[in-house]
Formats: C-alpha cells, structure tokens, sequence
C-alpha cells in the first residue's frame, strides 16, 4: 500500500536492452563465422543478463505500484501472457503446416510484447484511469 | 460492495489527490474506490476508516439484495 513513484525510464531501457542484445546475439550467430562452439554457447546467452535486469527493474516497478494498480497489472498479465503464448503456437503451426516458410518463432518473439496493449487498452476502459479528479 | 467515501471526502474538503497522498495510494485508486469500480483491501479499508474517525463498515457496505 504505496505511493512511491518509480519511473518507466530504467524499466523501458532494461527491455531495449534486452532485446536488442537477443537480436545482436542471433545476427552474430547468423552471420560470423564463429567457430568456436564456447564462444558461439556465450553469444547465445549473452543476452540473458539483460533480461535478468529487466525482470529485476520490473519488479521494482511493480512493487512501487500501489494495490489498485498491482491488481491491473495482474489483470493485463492474465491477459498478456496467454496471447503470447497463443501467438508464438500459432506461428510454429502455421510454419509446421507449411504457411510461413520464411518466418518462425525467433522472427516473431520481440513483437510478443505487443500483447501488452490488448490486455492494457481492455483494462486502461474497464478501470477508468483517466477519469478526472472530483 | 458500495461505500460513503465520495461523501466522508467532501465533507473533510479534501480532493482525490490529498486523500490519496494521506493513504498512501495514487488519486486513480481513490478514484476507482468511490466509484464502485475496485474494493480497496482490508488494510486500506482500516485506514480509511482510522482517517475519518469511522467504523470501516460504516463506509463499506454490501449492496441491498
């Protein structure tokens, strides 16, 4: 049951971190010729520290949140998550049944986090959070 | 579940924000409170009831069936 404000600053440069380092790891194992198989297992998960960072910036962020806007993230969450999982089955699907011979999970998974909006668009009306002070 | 708040507030004179910033939550929450759109916790609950000087079910109560 708190007020303390947390920017979104630290939270959203975390997450561009973590996916531009996910997209430079995968162009480097695509394109160098990296020969190595040590150095080719430390590009791969190079990334994760990154991610690691930003889970622990976003939970700073939700923990800053006060109980009301905790519940929405939960909400949004049950919403998110889901819809990205469908998404990512769906693509696999679909390059299994042979309709996306080009694309697969790995050209799809930064654009998951667009499943945010939905369930945040959804929760942002149900909630009225811009209704004006009274 | 219904509740006083809106009322209890304007007779204190506060706005949203400065009894947000007495609970220790954002003006939205407050917001959602008096509008029946969110149940504040059982803890928020008792501190706005400590705040008014008022039982907490003198400000919650359950809808008429």
């Amino acid at each position: 049951m708190t007020n303390k404000r947390v920017g979104h600053g630290s939270l959203v440069i975390a997450g561009l971190l973590s996916i531009g380092t996910a997209i430079l790891a995968d162009l480097a194992i695509e394109r160098l010729t990296i020969t190595s198989g040590l150095l080719r297992l430390l590009v791969a998960v190079s990334p994760l520290p990154f991610f690691f960072r930003f889970i622990v910036e976003e939970f700073r962020w939700i923990r800053a949140q006060d109980e009301f806007h905790r519940r929405v993230l939960l909400d949004s969450l049950a919403i998110a998550f889901p819809l990205a999982i469908a998404g990512g089955v769906t693509v696999d699907a679909l390059q299994s049944a042979g309709f996306l011979t080009r694309l697969g999970i790995g050209d799809v998974w930064p654009f998951m986090a667009l499943s945010w909006v939905p369930s945040r668009v959804d929760r942002g009306s149900a909630v009225s959070l811009t209704t004006p002070s009274t | 579940m219904n509740n006083r708040l809106r009322v209890l507030r304007a007779e204190l004179g506060l706005s949203q924000g400065q009894l947000a910033d007495r609970l220790g939550v954002s003006r939205q929450t407050i917001n959602v409170i008096e509008n029946g759109k969110y149940d504040a916790s059982l803890p928020l609950a008792l501190k706005i009831g400590k705040l008014f000087g008022v039982p907490v079910e003198d400000i919650f109560f359950l809808d008429e069936p």
